[in-house]
């Protein structure tokens, strides 16, 4: 039931992503939906499985919404499904403001590790991807992540 | 053995992971594999069967203001259709003395509606629903009534995905007319750069930037945008110029795909053969 619930979410977050990101883009900045998902099911489900959704997730977002680089984002949401999996045991780290480390690891590793490779061959340098693009975009997507993840939560609780 | 396989199990996660990144890594040396195109282009097609309808839905509150806009433009160019159609005769029969050919007659254009939208930090791309059974190419240009839009960057069956001139990895060689400097258009979000423009030249705010027509993609003479901001430095060899793009990325509904003719004649010889 519960994956029949993050296949919603997925395809939710997909068709937001697809149909209204401009109508939330800050500048050129938008937040990156799809790792606060993975990092949702990866607390809840653990490693494997946030490590799996993560490359999964991934995958479709580089098929259908990404540029170029295809397998990029499953690399980097694999990475942060995994590391996110670490906080699924701890009970503080699964409810605020504990929930704000996993969330800021996850979505760090995600925009690091895109942003490294996108750097690869391209005139802006590593230093300067990683300010001038990834930090900002993290910052709006761990504000958002905040209440996604809180809604979310919520929910979970209410069960 | 039998520790091996204890091994294993312990630290399956790590093995799920490096199975995960193994993948990823494949995919992303194999871009431009052939296969891994076409299996893009199929998932496109797939998702393009829910995501139309959505986007539709989305737009409806937009399409009544539009609708409104669009009759009080159309009134507008049917007049300037019929000044414009007299000066394309004249146009014509002068080119005719001169025995000229337009770079624009080698391309013919297709419809497509914009059916959907990404706006990433890294990129920005639209989705549109022509794909290869209308003959779109990657590297086919995008335009509209205002100008450049971008080009094709990978295509489906029925859909395509365009990358956009205000896209951060996008270029174009253009020209800034009237002095008829040549320069390289990087895209940006907001107002794009353009650079290689050596300092001599007069270029001011206000003129126009159109394709030079250097490059295989794009005819020359379509434009791109106006010169908003011109600068100088010393230490510097080419000019600093921003250029305002002329056609708005945030309200595309429909737009042009220039296909190439030559191409459509290549292929009517190789299925003769």
């Amino acid at each position: 039931m519960k994956w029949i619930k993050y296949g919603g979410l997925f395809l939710l977050a997909l068709l937001i992503e697809a149909n209204f990101s401009k109508y939330y883009a800050i500048g050129n900045y938008t937040p990156d939906l799809f790792v606060i998902l993975v990092i949702y099911i990866s607390l809840n489900e653990g490693k494997i499985s946030g490590t799996i959704s993560g490359f999964s997730i991934g995958l479709i977002q580089d098929f259908i919404l990404s540029v170029g680089f295809l397998g990029l984002s499953s690399f980097s949401k694999s990475l942060s499904g995994f590391f996110v999996g670490f906080f699924t045991n701890s009970r503080r780290a699964r409810k605020y403001p504990g929930i704000m480390i996993p969330a800021i690891i996850g979505i760090m590793v995600s925009h690091l590790f895109s942003s490294m490779f996108r750097s690869v061959g391209s005139e802006e340098g590593i230093i300067s991807s990683v300010f001038r693009l990834s930090l900002p975009s993290a910052i709006y997507t761990f504000i958002v992540a905040n209440f996604v993840l809180m809604i979310l939560k919520s929910e979970k609780e209410d069960e | 053995m039998q520790t091996l396989i204890s091994f294993i199990y312990n630290t399956r996660e790590y093995f799920v992971l490096l199975f995960a990144l193994l993948i990823s890594l494949i995919l992303i040396s194999s871009n431009d594999n052939i296969q891994v195109r076409a299996m893009r282009g199929s998932v496109l097609d797939s998702f393009h069967i829910i995501q139309k309808p959505l986007y539709y839905l989305a737009d409806l509150n937009v399409v009544r203001k539009d609708n409104k806009r669009i009759r009080q433009k159309n009134i507008k160019l049917s007049i300037l259709i019929s000044n414009l159609t007299e000066a394309k005769f004249e146009n014509e029969r002068l080119r005719e003395l001169l025995n000229f050919k337009s770079s624009v007659d080698k391309y013919k254009p297709v419809t497509s509606e914009v059916i959907g939208f990404s706006s990433e930090t890294y990129g920005n791309t639209i989705l549109l629903d022509a794909g290869a059974e209308k003959e779109i190419r990657i590297n086919t240009p995008v335009v509209n009534s205002e100008g450049i839009i971008g080009k094709v960057i990978d295509v489906g069956k029925q859909t395509s995905i365009a990358q956009l001139l205000n896209d951060r990895n996008f270029r174009i060689s253009v020209t800034i007319n009237p002095v008829g400097a040549n320069g390289i258009l990087h895209g940006e979000r907001g107002l794009s750069n353009l650079k290689e423009v050596p300092k001599g030249l007069l270029v001011t705010v206000g003129d126009t930037v159109v394709t030079s027509g250097f490059s295989d993609i794009y005819p020359a003479g379509l434009m791109v945008g106006i010169v908003t901001y011109v600068n100088e430095k010393p230490e510097h060899f080419f000019k600093e110029i921003k250029v305002e793009p002329s056609a708005s990325m945030s309200k595309l509904k429909e737009v042009f795909l220039l296909v190439k003719a030559i191409d459509h004649q290549k292929d009517e010889i190789s299925d003769n053969k």
